[in-house]
C-alpha cells in the first residue's frame, strides 16, 4: 500500500512538473482560517489590533527581482535581510511568499498583529510562505515558518523549485524546514 | 473558560514559539517582539494576568489556542517560565520609575 501510494505521489508529482514547465501555474494554499477576518478593525483574532493588507501598488513595493543568481529588492538592490527581524526566529530574517505565479514577496519586518505573510497578499492563498536569509543578494537560509499558512513540504519544494529556474544556488544554504507531509 | 480578550493575549504570547521544540528559548523574542511593542495594547501586567488565568484554569486546552506541535504540558511549562520574566520586569521597571529622565 505504502508503495502504491509513492507511486501515485511521484507520478502527481511530475504531472505537475510537466505542467509547470509549460507555463501553468504553482498550487497554493490558503490562509489558515484562524486569521480570516484579521483585517477587521475590532476583530477577535488580534484584540487591540488589525493587520494591514497590501493593496497592487504597496505589495510590488515588496517584490523580489533576481539577476544574475543574486536576489535583488524592488528597486534593484541587493536584498540584505541582515537587518531583519521575523516572529518565528528573531533577527536576520525576512517573511516571504511565492504566488502562483511565481512571483516572490518579502518584508524585513513582522509585527504581531499588524504585518504577516497575509499582509504581502491581502489574505490571498500563497504557493509558498516562509523565512529567508539573504547577504549582499545570496541566499543562505530559507524556512517554512509562517503561522498564517503553515504551508506543506510541497509547497515549500515549489519555492525551492521557483529559486533555482531564477538561478539562485542552494549551494550551502541551510532549510530551516518544519517539513510538515 | 477564558475570555477571547484573554486567549487574544495568549495567542500573541504563543505565536513566536509554535515552531520551537523548545519554546523557553523564544522567551527573549517574545519579551521584545511582542510584549515590547505593545501592538495589542496590552500592558506586561495584562499579560501577567492573562497567563496567571491560563495556568489556573486547569481544564483549558491551552494547546488550542494556536496550532502547535507542543504537548499541553510544554506550553504550560513555556506560560510559567514567561510570567516569572515577566514578573521580574515589570518589578524592575516599577521599581525605577521613580528615577526615570522625564
Amino acid at each position: 500500500m505504502p508503495d502504491l501510494r509513492r507511486f501515485f505521489t511521484r507520478l502527481i508529482s511530475a504531472v505537475q512538473q510537466q505542467w509547470r514547465a509549460a507555463g501553468g501555474r504553482y498550487r497554493v494554499t490558503p490562509l489558515q482560517p484562524l486569521y480570516v477576518g484579521e483585517d477587521v478593525p475590532g476583530n477577535d483574532i488580534f484584540d487591540g489590533s488589525y493587520v494591514t493588507y497590501l493593496s497592487e501598488a504597496g505589495r510590488q513595493l515588496h517584490a523580489l527581482t533576481f539577476f544574475s543568481g543574486r536576489i535583488c529588492d524592488a528597486y534593484g538592490n541587493l536584498f540584505d535581510t541582515t537587518d531583519a527581524e521575523s516572529l518565528h526566529t528573531g533577527f536576520g530574517r525576512a517573511i516571504f511568499v511565492m504566488d502562483a505565479d511565481g512571483n516572490f514577496y518579502a518584508s524585513k519586518e513582522q509585527t504581531y498583529g499588524m504585518f504577516h505573510h497575509s499582509s504581502l497578499v491581502a489574505g490571498g492563498p500563497v504557493a509558498a510562505a516562509g523565512e529567508i536569509e539573504v547577504i549582499d543578494g545570496v541566499l543562505t537560509a530559507l524556512s517554512d515558518r509562517s503561522g498564517h499558512y503553515m504551508p506543506r513540504q510541497s509547497f515549500t519544494d515549489q519555492a525551492i523549485d521557483q529559486l533555482k529556474k531564477k538561478n539562485i544556488s542552494f549551494q550551502g544554504v541551510k532549510l530551516d524546514l518544519i517539513g510538515r507531509p | 473558560m477564558l475570555d477571547h480578550r484573554t486567549k487574544a493575549q495568549l495567542r500573541a504570547l504563543l505565536y513566536p514559539v509554535q515552531f520551537e521544540q523548545q519554546p523557553e528559548l523564544g522567551i527573549e523574542r517574545v519579551l521584545r517582539m511582542v510584549v515590547g511593542r505593545n501592538t495589542l495594547q496590552t500592558t506586561p501586567s495584562d499579560y501577567l494576568r492573562a497567563i496567571r488565568l491560563a495556568l489556573e484554569s486547569r481544564d483549558e486546552k491551552l494547546a488550542e489556542i494556536i496550532p502547535h506541535t507542543l504537548s499541553e504540558a510544554a506550553i504550560r511549562a513555556y506560560l510559567q517560565q514567561l510570567s516569572n520574566r515577566l514578573a521580574g520586569a515589570t518589578v524592575t521597571a516599577a521599581a525605577a520609575a521613580p528615577f526615570a529622565k522625564p
